[in-house]
């Protein structure tokens, strides 16, 4: 049965923890989903240039 | 196009959307309740206790908490006139469906489903605003399947139960001619020296007193256990709790509806009335541990534990309503508002009004009714606070919680006798255990022990011509010898399918009878509480009971023995004086006798030879 109760979702109450922080991240996340997605679009339109000028100057 | 005009045109997709979502969150929350209540008895996580009628009634309470969540939306768009209450409504129902199903499965916190929930409701209304027309034709056309499957769900829920009762009256066999009927009452946590027919210096309890002048009156009576599950298994069984095995909650199987404490091993009152023809029926406040899903329901046509209106305050929602009820002040406001506590609480009204409408239900035929009373049971929440006032001592509390219920159980009398019943029915007041309110430094039952104040209970036994009246009797009985008593006075014809002596022996003969068997008490570590430790370590106390001694057997070899005649608070431990010592190993070895007359090869009896294996300390 214990084996059963991991496989499934188990543990002691410790893990419930873990489990609700994990949950929450998920959470917050998924509510700025598409403003993450911009950033990071952002970020690396940013990053890809200066990558890009250093190929050059070699 | 008008506010006005607009929100008029937004109400039919509302409404789709308001019993679309209530039909699927609340079946699928109900199906969790049901499916994670079996994987969390198998030592941790929450208790939820909910019955098949969940999945039916959850979309009931979700539809409500929605139609009202969607008529504030309709009052705030005029004025906002911008508000797209489609879309409000559709983030509102996505978000509180995820809590829901989230929370239902106790395995994170709830305040873990909150972000959760809106997190998953922002992303699903993003995509629902690009798709809104498609979402709500589908909702429009899965709406009738999704109503069928609920409305399948709850008569196979519902119906299921009315149709195994009736098979099982219908196979009933013919009854004796002129069997009186049987009614046990078990008060649930009522210990005897505070009622004022023991002696108890406040009027707690005229209407209980009342039947001493009717019945027989045990002054000692000693429950099997200090806790409800076993103790009611020892009333049921007539077997000890080493015999019986039923000392803790035992893991639920996943796909099985088999019973989870009290198992299939000895026969119970219940099936033995039944054999005879009678009809049989229990009515439960104790809705944890005096339940069908506990084992108890075994003989019993029909066993009232939960009722199909408490899952009304079942569902994840209405339970997060009825925590207000653990905060003092919020509980005061509350029930000054008309509000009593919910939950677990089953009161004595309700199991009366239940009581007697099944028993009106069929006349013909004699019956059997198992009552368990859970108003004296902590948290002492007392309607008149009569002792109290609302601001006493534990104590107070209490006598509160018994002066209440003994008004009902003066109803009930008043019940019987207004249907002719008194004179027919075999009646039992007892109790399944006690109460410590701050002796030995302790409050409660759970995990206390086996002082005088947790085992000692009333005893009334009334049947009017065939028990006497006015009678009390001083030896020390147990309550796990209540169904050989039952039985003895039915008149079986010479079956005994019951162990222990019948009570009737010590009214009939009129000295007392110095063989008569010490009663055993045994209580083991509780499961549930204590989810620190495995299957297989628990630690496990006895003590045995005669008119003079009280002594306890604690783990590892030790022991407690108390005078109850110098000392009846049992505040002196005796068991290191020379007498002490020779009475502690007369007991120890009373406890191996006992042990090899009834189940030799029950596995708890190891464990208990080595509990009263006393080391002279």
């Amino acid at each position: 049965m214990r084996s059963e109760l991991v496989a499934l979702y188990g543990g002691p109450d410790q893990i419930m923890g873990l489990a609700s922080g994990l949950a929450a991240a998920v959470g917050v996340v998924l509510m700025f989903w598409n403003k993450l997605l911009v950033t990071v679009g952002k970020i690396g339109n940013k990053l890809r240039p200066s990558w890009h000028r250093g190929q050059d100057q070699e | 196009m008008s506010a006005g005009v607009s929100t008029v045109c937004n109400r039919r997709p509302l409404l789709v959307l308001v019993v679309w979502f209530a039909l699927l969150m609340g079946t699928v929350e109900g199906l969790i309740l049901l499916f994670f209540q079996r994987i969390n008895w198998a030592n941790w996580g929450r208790l939820i206790h909910v019955l098949p009628s969940i999945v039916w009634i959850s979309p009931i309470v979700d539809g409500l908490i929605f139609g009202v969540l969607a008529a504030a939306l309709i009052l705030a768009a005029r004025s906002r006139p911008k508000l797209s209450i489609t879309r409000a409504a559709f983030f509102l129902f996505t978000m509180f469906t995820v809590y829901a199903w989230a929370a239902a499965t106790e395995r994170l916190t709830y305040w873990a489903c909150v972000p959760l929930g809106i997190g998953v409701a922002a992303s699903a209304t993003r995509w629902f605003s690009q798709h809104q027309e498609s979402v709500l034709r589908f909702c429009a056309k899965t709406l009738p399947w999704l109503a069928t499957a609920v409305f399948a769900l709850a008569f196979i829920s519902s119906g299921r139960q009315w149709l195994q009762e009736r098979i099982a009256i219908d196979r009933l066999p013919p009854a004796p001619p002129n069997a009186p009927n049987v009614l046990v009452i078990v008060i649930d946590t009522l210990r005897a020296d505070h009622l004022s027919s023991y002696g108890y210096y406040r009027p707690t309890s005229p209407n209980l007193d009342s039947l001493v002048g009717q019945s027989v009156v045990f002054d000692d009576a000693i429950t099997a256990s200090s806790w409800t599950l076993p103790s009611h298994a020892s009333m049921l069984t007539g077997r000890y709790t080493f015999e019986h095995g039923a000392d803790n909650v035992k893991p639920m199987s996943l796909l099985s509806n088999s019973m989870h404490a009290l198992g299939p091993r000895y026969p119970v009152l219940s099936e033995a009335l039944a054999a005879r023809g009678y009809r049989t029926a229990a009515f439960s406040g104790n809705r944890i541990y005096f339940s069908r899903e506990m084992g108890f329901g075994r003989g019993f046509s029909r066993f009232e534990d939960f009722s199909t209106s408490d899952m009304f305050l079942r569902t994840v929602l209405t339970r997060r309503c009825a925590r207000v009820f653990n905060y003092p002040k919020l509980r005061r406001a509350a029930m000054r508002l008309g509000f009593r506590d919910p939950g677990v609480r089953k009161r004595a009204p309700e199991i009366n009004h239940s009581l007697f409408q099944w028993i009106d239900g069929d006349r013909t035929r004699p019956f059997f009714a198992f009552v368990n009373y859970f108003d004296v049971h902590s948290p002492y929440i007392s309607e008149t606070q009569k002792f109290s006032h609302g601001k006493g001592t534990p104590a107070d509390y209490y006598d509160d919680g018994i002066a209440d219920l003994d008004t009902h159980i003066g109803e009930l009398l008043q019940e019987l006798q207004k249907r002719h019943l008194s004179q027919t029915t075999l009646l039992i007041v007892t109790s399944d255990h006690g109460e410590l309110l701050g002796e030995h430094g302790m409050t409660g039952h759970w995990n206390a022990g086996l002082y005088r104040q947790l085992i000692r209970v009333p005893l009334f036994v009334r049947m009017p011509g065939v028990v006497p009246a006015g009678l009390r009797i001083a030896t020390p009985v147990s309550t796990s010898d209540l169904p050989a008593t039952i039985v003895e006075l039915l008149g079986t014809g010479g079956q005994k399918p019951f162990p222990g002596p019948g009570l009737t022996q010590l009214w009939k003969s009129s000295t007392p009878n110095p063989d008569w068997p010490y009663p055993l008490s045994e209580v083991t570590d509780i499961f549930y509480d204590s989810g620190q430790k495995s299957a297989g370590h628990w630690e496990y106390m006895a003590s045995m009971v005669n008119s003079r001694w009280h002594c306890i057997f604690h783990p590892k070899g030790t022991a407690e023995l108390f005078d109850l005649l110098k000392d009846p608070e049992e505040e002196h431990n005796l068991a290191a004086s020379a007498e002490g010592q020779q009475v502690v190993r007369d007991f120890g070895s009373r406890v191996q006798e006992l042990v090899s007359q009834r189940h030799p090869h029950s596995p708890a009896v190891p464990v208990l030879e080595q509990a009263v294996a006393w080391k002279g300390r």
